[in-house]
């Protein structure tokens, strides 16, 4: 899609656009007029929209321009000019400063965020183990006193046979149970039971990427998502695939983070093939050498072609593609 | 050894309190193979209904159970004087948790599942901690029937024979002749059944021990 290929641009476009007009009217009009005094909106828009390191450089930028444009009026009282001018600058740099606290404030928010998220997450996994452990522990705690008890009426003097049988339904009995503990844990590990159904690949793709929004824009990746069938529809359950868009998107993440280069990048790519619905997602960063974009695909066919179950179980796969993008 | 032989002949009861049915029969199936009477309760209330057992009697207790938990209602029996020894059963025991049953006097913390001999050596060593303290309560009981049988003029001596007085002393300080002194000692070491003067002293020692006794 052309206009994701442009939008990365527009931004800096805009910011650029603004910085020339300020320094185009700043020269024209008098020393009176304290124009300068405008570069704090650029300032404040190039907050909102561009990486923390480029930001200082920006404001000495905009200084540099007030005093060259200072040079260059000739019209108008030169000490009001001196005074704007030192009024300006004072100004720009101020308005540097707080912008940059405001983001370094943001970013430990951020992190903050994620790094509850992820205690969160460690802490419903533990609950979660303590009770299944304890659950399963029960069974096979009595299957194992049940068997003793059963070679205690045993290997009485006079054996006790009636007891031993006793003890041994029980025992088959405990095993049965602690089977159906594990079949109810696996289900609840899968995250319930999974619901096959048809939906538009690239509205999942979207919400995912949503979410991932501000951990993507924290490490100045720049993503795009081309959709080159529309819509391209799947049959799958859309929370387990979303599930896996978001785990290749953070593995995504951490590789470019290992090498800690300025112009990550992650394309997520959407397309129909055959009766598949195809999705592959391909990042820049450190990765299995050279660079491992793993492909996703999984059947979009009728119902009756996607089993229930697991996403392994339904014919997913995970390949190495022949064409490798260079980082 | 003896002391196993002369819990079976008095019928030593286990009691299993769990909250889980399989685990109770498990239990109580185990105990009674070795020849155990065993009562088992589903939570601690229906433990605290049912009648008392006379005999040494040993508790298993789950610790986790829904409601109070086994560690809060051993807790809650210690507050309430009883002195039945306590084993502690647990699915996932952490050091700390053994660590404070052991302090609150449990005989044994084991982790489920257990080896069967662990939990028998377990069992006999509170069962034999608890005919000893029943075979200590009954001889103080005893005792305090014979110095209930004593009449004032009789404990009088007593403790001042006991506090190491001769007869002339104890005689001048209650103001009696020496011959009622005598008598009166006489006919306390008979009621006592105390064969010497060091018995007596032993005796008395041990009705101090106890709370009635202070209370006279």
């Amino acid at each position: 899609m052309p206009a994701h290929r442009y939008s990365r641009y527009l931004h800096p476009l805009c910011l650029a656009a603004l910085v020339v007009v300020i320094f185009v009217a700043d020269t024209l009009t008098h020393y009176e007029v304290a124009m300068p005094v405008l570069y704090t909106v650029v300032i404040l828009y190039a907050a909102l929209v561009i990486r923390r390191g480029y930001l200082a450089g920006l404001a000495l930028l905009c200084l540099a321009l007030a005093v060259v444009s200072f040079f260059f009026t000739v019209r108008g009282n030169v000490p009001s000019g001196l005074i704007n001018l030192g009024l300006s600058t004072a100004a720009i740099v101020i308005t540097a400063c707080l912008a940059l606290k405001m983001l370094h404030a943001r970013d430990i928010a951020l992190r903050a965020q994620e790094s509850l998220a992820r205690v969160t997450t460690a802490q419903t996994l533990s609950g979660l183990t303590t009770s299944i452990v304890h659950e399963l522990n029960q069974p096979l705690a009595a299957v194992t006193m049940s068997s003793q008890a059963c070679a205690r009426w045993l290997s009485l003097p006079a054996p006790d046979f009636a007891r031993a049988r006793m003890a041994l339904t029980r025992i088959e009995e405990d095993a049965v149970r602690a089977a159906a503990i594990l079949s109810r844990m696996r289900a609840l590990t899968k995250g319930g039971t999974p619901e096959a159904k048809r939906f538009a690949l690239g509205d999942a793709v979207r919400d995912v990427l949503r979410m991932m929004r501000s951990r993507l824009d924290q490490h100045g990746i720049t993503h795009r998502f081309v959709e080159m069938h529309e819509p391209v529809l799947a049959h799958a359950d859309p929370v387990q695939i979303q599930q896996i868009i978001g785990n290749l998107l953070a593995n995504a993440i951490d590789a470019i983070r290992e090498t800690k280069q300025a112009d990550g990048l992650v394309e997520i790519r959407i397309w129909h093939e055959e009766d598949h619905a195809c999705c592959r997602i391909e990042d820049n960063g450190a990765g299995i050498p050279p660079v491992l974009p793993f492909i996703c695909s999984r059947h979009s066919g009728p119902a009756s072609r996607t089993e229930q179950g697991s996403v392994l179980q339904s014919a997913a796969t995970l390949s190495r593609p022949t064409r490798v993008r260079s980082g | 050894m003896t002391g196993n032989s002369v819990l079976k002949e008095r019928n030593a009861c286990v009691q299993v309190i769990d909250d889980d049915a399989s685990i109770r029969q498990a239990l109580e199936d185990l105990l009674m193979s070795v020849g155990y009477d065993v009562r088992c309760f589903s939570d601690a209330d229906s433990y605290l209904r049912a009648e008392p057992v006379e005999g040494p009697s040993c508790l298993v207790l789950d610790i986790r159970m829904p409601g109070l938990s086994g560690m809060d209602f051993h807790r809650r029996l210690l507050e309430q004087g009883a002195s039945t020894p306590v084993i502690f059963i647990t699915g996932h025991g952490d050091i700390a948790m053994g660590v404070e049953a052991m302090k609150n006097g449990a005989i044994e913390f084991l982790t489920k599942p257990f080896r069967d001999i662990d939990l028998l050596d377990a069992l006999h060593r509170g069962l034999v901690l608890d005919e000893a303290r029943l075979a200590s309560e009954g001889e103080r009981r005893v005792l305090m029937e014979r110095w209930a049988g004593l009449t004032a003029g009789e404990r009088d001596v007593a403790h001042r024979v006991v506090a190491g007085l001769l007869n002339k002393q104890t005689a001048a300080e209650l103001e009696l002749s020496e011959i009622t002194v005598k008598v009166r000692r006489a006919s306390l070491m008979r009621k006592m059944q105390a064969a010497s003067l060091p018995d007596l002293v032993r005796q008395i020692d041990r009705l101090r021990a106890c709370p009635e006794f202070g209370m006279e």
